[in-house]
């Protein structure tokens, strides 16, 4: 006798707010990032991911809420009724393309990210056969090259200019992010990469410590 | 020697080679009634490993019914097939396994809480000076969790060193504190000069953020025993007594705080505390009488409610806001919680991090009663049956007075008491921020939590949970005792309240000043402070510790309260000021700030992570890019998930603002 019997009580309930200036309708508690997208609306994103439980670490998805002091990462703030969003506002873009450029002005000058667009493995020449090969006790055994690894689909690929980088390429190129020299200047000492595992290679220095 | 290794195919002879090896020859590829055939074991399929290889080895053409292939000596293979026996990954052995029992025990019916990591990682580090990566899996066995989250929990805190497979712990560990009051008093020279005079690379000497003991600088930590004034003599004379532990005094001094208004606490000489109130030299002077009465109130069923809403109003009356730097309101705070579902659970922040502040550490060490008073009337007016006090690592000599006294109250308990565990941390600043500490307090690395949810309504343990700094509590017994008048009847320039300051830097007499709110930095230290120390005038001041700015020796007429700073682009905080002088330059105390956060910063997001790594890059350049800089303020303060990041800017701003002439602008 539990099935329900009116059509309002598995229409799951909304609430209505606006993002840049348009009223939009949000499911109760779900976040401003997935509304806006499901109403065409992309706000940059890193570390979110489908499927992840989102952490809100990158910041790149920050965006302007009236009457908060600080900025909110989209992709944990359940929208409220009545909440005036901005996502697209002077003061979120900056912040957004900020967290971008300090990212990428850390990252080394080749990334690993098979760029399908221009057809070529990012590396200059594929590695020749053996190079990178690890024994089984976890040495390297001939390359001081860390192991590219081509990653699967994402959502750099496909969608106009994918990068070296990835979804950060993706989203620099698209907010028309580049490196000022001067931080450029300040490019962190890269990590190594971690090939101690037989079937595991970590390249850390194009981590962007989502602490997923 | 390397021995060959023998695999003879069943060609029908049977015949084994003389020379080889029985231990290898396990496995015969017989029929079931062949007389060559051994008992079938686990070990069969392993041989027939090697058996294939050996096939794929040799080519067909060989006719021969003995194949000799050299595959490793005997000691090899019997070490491949151990390995390929255990369990993946790293396994613990039994020796760690017996050593991790032995400091944190059996292991409960129930499992060992998740909860005490830190605590047992602490066991552990105290028991060994380090954490063996052993010990580290061992434990994890132990806690049924997984390695990697001891091992994050581990290399997140500074106080934790992890070694791996056979490395050695340093013998001894001498901190010496680079805070900015240390600095001043010449901590980089004894880092500079204690190494070589030592002469023992096992003696690690290292740098240490704050440890909170600014009034005494430079300040030194050899192991667990601070060495204030330290020079090279003294820390010297301390590591060869051994002395390590920070052993308290006496408990049978009676310390009364507010005897102390509008007065300086420290002696101005420094020397040793001759002890501090204990147990019942508090209750012989009227101490826990307050708490009785509430506890009888509260619990009775016709006034409970009023009684509660009585202490909730004082607190209200009174003015008291968190002292810990953020300035809640005391009264709305508790009524908030209060409104929450039970339980609900209370966390004292003791973990007194920001740069300069030393108050609570200076009311702990004197009297611990008067806030575990102040704590079990909030437990009863709010409502609460569990209270976790989280203390800084650093104040080791404050750790074992808590635990004594707080013992001998549970064994006489003055009224029924909620359930009180002292917790340590571990050397992380970011652990004074709430939810930091919320999450160390649940034995996880000290990262901040996003809000909403407020900790109020889910905070320690998921629960509602109120949230104190410890000289918030410190106060209530007093406020409720003197009354809300007592304590707004001080302030000057029209606010109201008293603040304890902790003065430190170019002063006469650093130390906490018990001093009205609203009163000013000039004033406080003709005061108070007995003006500046020979040969210093005032140029510059940091009003509210690392992250309140900095401002000029012309702005000397401010009132220091919550909200009077605001405009200038700074805030009190923790209410901790130290005073520059004309040889010290503003831009010096802002890079040692910048580089403070830049170590502290948990890493979680992005602006202060890289932000604050970036800035303080930028703040060593002889003039300041102040473009990129302030592109790089505004990312911190507008998208950081904490205080940390959003307050790091303020000392770059106030250099910016303020001293202009120090980075390259106009004079």
């Amino acid at each position: 006798m539990n099935a329900p019997v009116t059509l309002a009580e598995v229409t799951p309930q909304t609430i209505a707010f606006t993002l840049d200036g348009r009223s939009i309708h949000a499911y109760d508690g779900e976040t401003i990032f997935k509304a806006a997208r499901r109403h065409g609306i992309d706000i940059p994103h890193l570390c979110y991911k489908d499927g992840y439980r989102a952490d809100g670490n990158c910041r790149v998805c920050v965006v302007e809420i009236k009457g908060e002091r600080t900025l909110a990462p989209s992709c944990c703030r359940s929208a409220t009724a009545g909440m005036e969003v901005q996502a697209s506002s002077e003061r979120a873009v900056k912040s957004q393309k900020m967290v971008l450029e300090i990212l990428l002005s850390d990252m080394g000058d080749v990334g690993y990210k098979w760029n399908d667009a221009g057809s070529q493995s990012p590396y200059p020449n594929p590695l020749p056969k053996g190079e990178g090969k690890i024994s089984h006790r976890g040495e390297a055994v001939a390359s001081s090259l860390p192991l590219p690894l081509p990653l699967p689909l994402g959502e750099g690929r496909g969608e106009g200019s994918p990068g070296q980088y990835g979804t950060l390429s993706h989203w620099a190129s698209r907010m028309n992010v580049t490196v000022r020299p001067e931080l450029r200047a300040l490019r962190r000492d890269q990590p190594k990469a971690d090939i101690s595992h037989p079937a595991m290679a970590v390249n850390l220095d194009t981590c962007i410590q989502c602490n997923l | 020697m390397r021995w060959r290794l023998w695999v003879w195919h069943r060609m029908g002879d049977g015949n084994v080679p003389p020379d080889a090896d029985d231990s290898i020859l396990l496995c015969q590829h017989g029929g079931p009634g062949d007389p060559m055939v051994r008992r079938p074991s686990p070990r069969c399929r392993r041989t027939a490993e090697i058996h294939s290889m050996t096939m794929r080895s040799n080519t067909p053409s060989h006719t021969s019914s003995t194949t000799a292939v050299t595959l490793g000596s005997v000691d090899e293979m019997r070490e491949r097939i151990r390995r390929k026996s255990k369990l993946k990954g790293r396994q613990a052995d039994e020796i760690s396994i017996d050593e991790v029992r032995a400091l944190i025990g059996l292991r409960p019916d129930a499992g060992h809480r998740r909860d005490l990591l830190i605590e047992h990682l602490h066991k552990v580090n105290d028991a060994y000076r380090c954490l063996h990566d052993r010990h580290l899996v061992a434990l994890a066995k132990e806690m049924n969790i997984s390695m990697a989250e001891v091992y994050e929990v581990a290399t997140f805190y500074h106080h934790f060193d992890v070694i791996k497979g056979d490395g050695k712990a340093p013998i001894l560990t001498i901190r010496v504190c680079d805070g900015l009051s240390c600095e001043m008093a010449g901590a980089q020279d004894l880092l500079a000069r204690l190494p070589a005079l030592l002469g023992n690379p096992e003696v690690r000497v290292i740098a240490a953020p704050c440890i909170g003991r600014c009034e005494q600088a430079p300040a030194v930590v050899v192991h667990q025993y601070p060495v204030t004034f330290a020079t090279l003599e003294t820390v010297m004379s301390a590591v060869k007594s051994s002395s390590v532990q920070d052993i308290p005094g006496h408990g049978a001094v009676n310390f009364v705080a507010s005897d102390f208004a509008e007065k300086s606490l420290s002696g101005v000489d420094g020397v040793a505390l001759s002890g501090y109130t204990g147990y019942a030299t508090y209750r012989a002077h009227g101490g826990y009488a307050l708490a009785a009465t509430i506890a009888d109130a509260v619990a009775h069923a016709a006034h409970g409610e009023d009684e509660a809403e009585r202490i909730i109003k004082v607190m209200e009356d009174s003015g008291l806001r968190g002292l810990g730097g953020a300035g809640f309101s005391v009264g709305r705070k508790w009524r908030i919680v209060r409104d929450q579902p039970a339980p609900r659970v209370m966390a004292v922040n003791i973990d007194e991090g920001e740069p300069g502040t030393f108050k609570d550490r200076v009311y702990l060490e004197r009297d611990p009663h008067r806030f575990l008073e102040g704590m079990l009337v909030a437990s009863k007016v709010v409502g609460i049956d569990a209270c976790y006090i989280y203390l800084r690592d650093e104040y080791h000599g404050c750790r074992a007075i808590l635990e004594t006294e707080i013992a001998k109250l549970q064994a006489d308990p003055p009224c029924t008491l909620p359930l009180i565990e002292l917790r340590r941390g571990a050397g992380a600043y970011i652990c004074g921020e709430e939810s930091a500490m919320i999450e160390s307090i649940e034995g996880k690395r000290g990262m901040p939590r996003l809000r909403p949810p407020y900790i109020a309504e889910v905070g320690l343990f998921g629960r509602p949970t109120l949230e104190h700094n410890f000289e918030t509590l410190y106060w209530v017994r007093d406020l409720v005792e003197k009354g809300p008048q007592w304590f707004s009847s001080f302030g000057r320039n029209g606010r109201k309240g008293l603040r304890s300051f902790s003065v430190s830097g170019r002063v006469k007499h650093p130390g906490v000043k018990l001093a009205p709110a609203g009163i000013t930095v000039q004033e406080l230290i003709d005061e108070y402070c007995g003006g500046m120390a020979a040969g210093h005038a005032l140029y510059a001041y940091l009003p509210g510790g690392a992250s309140g700015g900095i401002l000029p020796a012309s702005l000397n007429n401010v009132p220091l309260d919550f909200d009077t700073l605001q405009p200038y682009g700074c805030f009190i905080g923790s209410a901790a000021v130290i005073i520059l002088g004309q040889h010290d330059r503003a831009r010096d105390a802002a890079l040692n700030m910048m580089k403070f956060f830049e170590h502290e910063s948990c890493g979680q997001c992005t602006p202060c992570r890289v932000g604050t790594a970036k800035a303080a890059r930028l703040m060593q350049a002889e003039r300041w890019d102040n473009v990129t800089l302030e592109d790089l303020n505004q990312v911190m303060v507008d998208a950081s998930i904490c205080g940390l990041g959003q307050a790091a800017p303020n000392p770059v701003r106030s250099v910016q603002k303020y001293f202009p002439h120090e980075i390259g602008g106009p004079v």
